[in-house]
């Protein structure tokens, strides 16, 4: 009895060494990677010294629940309006602040899994106390990425 | 055999561990995610600038007052006045100025509430503790100190007409008087509504202990009470009295400026002292604009004189200084700035200027 002890240990070792090894297998194959959507428009325009939360919407299209992590998602401003400089006078105070869970196969915004507006990506207006004129009435662009796990 | 039993618990445990360590492995992977969102900057409303100014004004500017009201030996507790504005309608209130005398020892922190009874949005009132220097001369030649009532965060909007009072303790306050002008001679914005009357809240009896005329009678609490029923007491020559003597000269309301939003100026004089003036910014969006630089100007002049031989009434006769900048955002709705630092005066040529007697100066506001 005491000799047979090592052998099913090393079995079940081994069985769980075969499964994780199969996950690396797999990506190695040339599985298309596994990607989710983020969009989210402001709702209200920015003025100088103001800040929108952003109502982010994800995209899961696994058949599995991911998790974006706090902090994980990156926002980057841009506009075409001339003599409107983007980095001078927009900003990102704030990114996610919470872990949000995207349930498998669905699209879902911030409010819809009822994480706190507190905890939205906040984008801003610098108040620079020059004149902004430049910037009245600008589209801006924003471009999201971000990772998951899951 | 208990020995064995438990080495075999052991060994499916371990089994079980690893299963599902490699299982747990298995269902973890990381995704990353993109996308893009849009967003806007907003258009900034056109704010418009109009000045703050008297909208009544009783006061005497070179403080020339020869009359003043007692509180302590009338037994008053609350004098006022009922009064028109120059404007017609309901207009936002910014300030009342109000003149006193003290004829004794100064007087530190005393609370003075100012109250008036009929705004668009009810009563108000102001409450402050103003302190006065002693008399020039104890008992014969009074301080006279303006106090200000500042309304200017209340918001409220007073209509075209309305009542005020003025409330001290007579006790604290023995030697203060309020100081009277006169409606004939030194109201110089608005109208006296009811001209020969004032409001008195008093325990004293008929003639109002010798201050009034001797046919003035007290009302019940806080009320109108008639100054012009008579001549004016033997004991208070100057105070009150009939239309004539009110015409002469006569003191007969409580000297008073009330300041509002689409007030004027007090009077200029050539080489009389500049005037502020105040300005308030209205931004009619819904989002802040930032201001910075409103630059006042004498636009025209109205009402000028045509005497032939005398110097014509110019703009350039009233020079601007223009305070310093605003450089804040304006947020919606309507931001007062009665301090803003910008005067008014009007020169003196060493001519005659008699061309620019009761001249209306209409001035510009402009902000960028």
């Amino acid at each position: 009895m005491t000799g047979r002890v090592p052998a099913v240990a090393a079995l079940g070792l081994v069985l769980g060494g075969l499964i994780v090894a199969g996950y690396f297998t797999d990506a190695a194959l040339g599985d298309p990677p596994h990607t989710f959507t983020i969009t989210g428009d402001a709702s209200l325009p920015l003025f100088p010294g103001t800040s929108q939360s952003l109502d982010l919407v994800f995209t899961n299209p696994e058949a599995s629940p991911i998790t974006v992590a706090a902090g994980s998602v990156t926002i980057a401003i841009a506009t075409t309006q001339a003599d409107c400089s983007a980095s001078a006078n927009f900003a990102v105070p704030q990114s996610l602040t919470t872990n949000v869970s995207v349930p498998a196969d669905s699209t879902e915004s911030l409010s819809d899994l009822s994480v706190p507006r507190a905890a939205w990506p906040v984008i801003s207006m610098v108040e620079t106390n020059v004149d902004q004129g430049a910037c009245e009435g600008a589209p801006l662009a924003l471009t999201y990425t971000g990772s998951a796990s899951g | 055999m208990k020995r064995h039993a438990t080495k075999k618990g052991l060994i499916i445990t371990t089994v079980v561990v690893a299963i599902l360590a490699g299982a747990a492995a298995f269902a973890y992977f990381t995704s990353s995610g993109s996308g893009t969102g849009s967003a806007q900057t907003g258009s900034a409303s056109n704010v418009s600038i109009s000045q703050i100014g008297a909208g009544y004004d009783s006061l005497i500017s070179s403080n020339g007052y020869q009359q003043d009201q007692c509180f302590s030996c009338a037994s008053i507790t609350e004098f006022g006045n009922d009064i028109t504005l120059a404007n017609p309608g309901a207009q936002q209130l910014v300030s009342v100025v109000v003149a006193f005398r003290n004829w004794g020892s100064a007087i530190t922190a005393l609370p003075i509430t100012l109250s008036i009874n009929n705004t668009v949005g009810g009563p108000i009132s102001d409450t402050q503790s103003f302190s006065f220097p002693a008399a020039i001369t104890d008992g014969s030649d009074p301080s006279t100190t303006n106090a200000t009532f500042d309304f200017s965060s209340q918001g409220a909007f007073v209509e075209q007409e309305f009542v005020y009072g003025i409330t001290f303790d007579p006790a604290a306050g023995s030697s203060l008087n309020v100081a009277l002008a006169s409606s004939g001679t030194n109201l110089s914005v608005g109208t006296d509504t009811h001209p020969g009357t004032v409001w008195v809240n008093t325990t004293a009896g008929l003639g109002i202990a010798g201050d009034f005329p001797a046919c003035t009678a007290p009302g019940v609490g806080f009320a109108s009470v008639i100054t012009d029923c008579g001549a004016s007491s033997l004991t208070n020559p100057g105070a009150y009295g009939t239309p004539a003597q009110v015409l002469a000269g006569s003191a007969d309301i409580p000297a008073v400026q009330v300041n509002v939003v689409g007030g004027t100026t007090p009077p200029l004089y050539p080489g009389g002292p500049a005037q502020p003036i105040g300005y308030a910014i209205t931004n009619p969006g819904s989002s802040p604009v930032h201001v910075n630089q409103v630059t006042t100007t004498v636009s025209t002049l109205s009402n000028t004189g045509s005497i032939v031989g005398d110097e014509a009434c110019a703009t350039t006769m009233y020079p601007i200084v223009n305070g310093p900048a605003v450089n804040s955002n304006i947020a919606p709705g309507t931001s007062l700035f009665p301090f803003s630092g910008t005067s008014i005066s009007m020169t003196d040529d060493h001519t005659n200027q008699d061309n620019c007697e009761n001249a209306v100066v209409h001035l510009s506001f402009s902000s960028n």
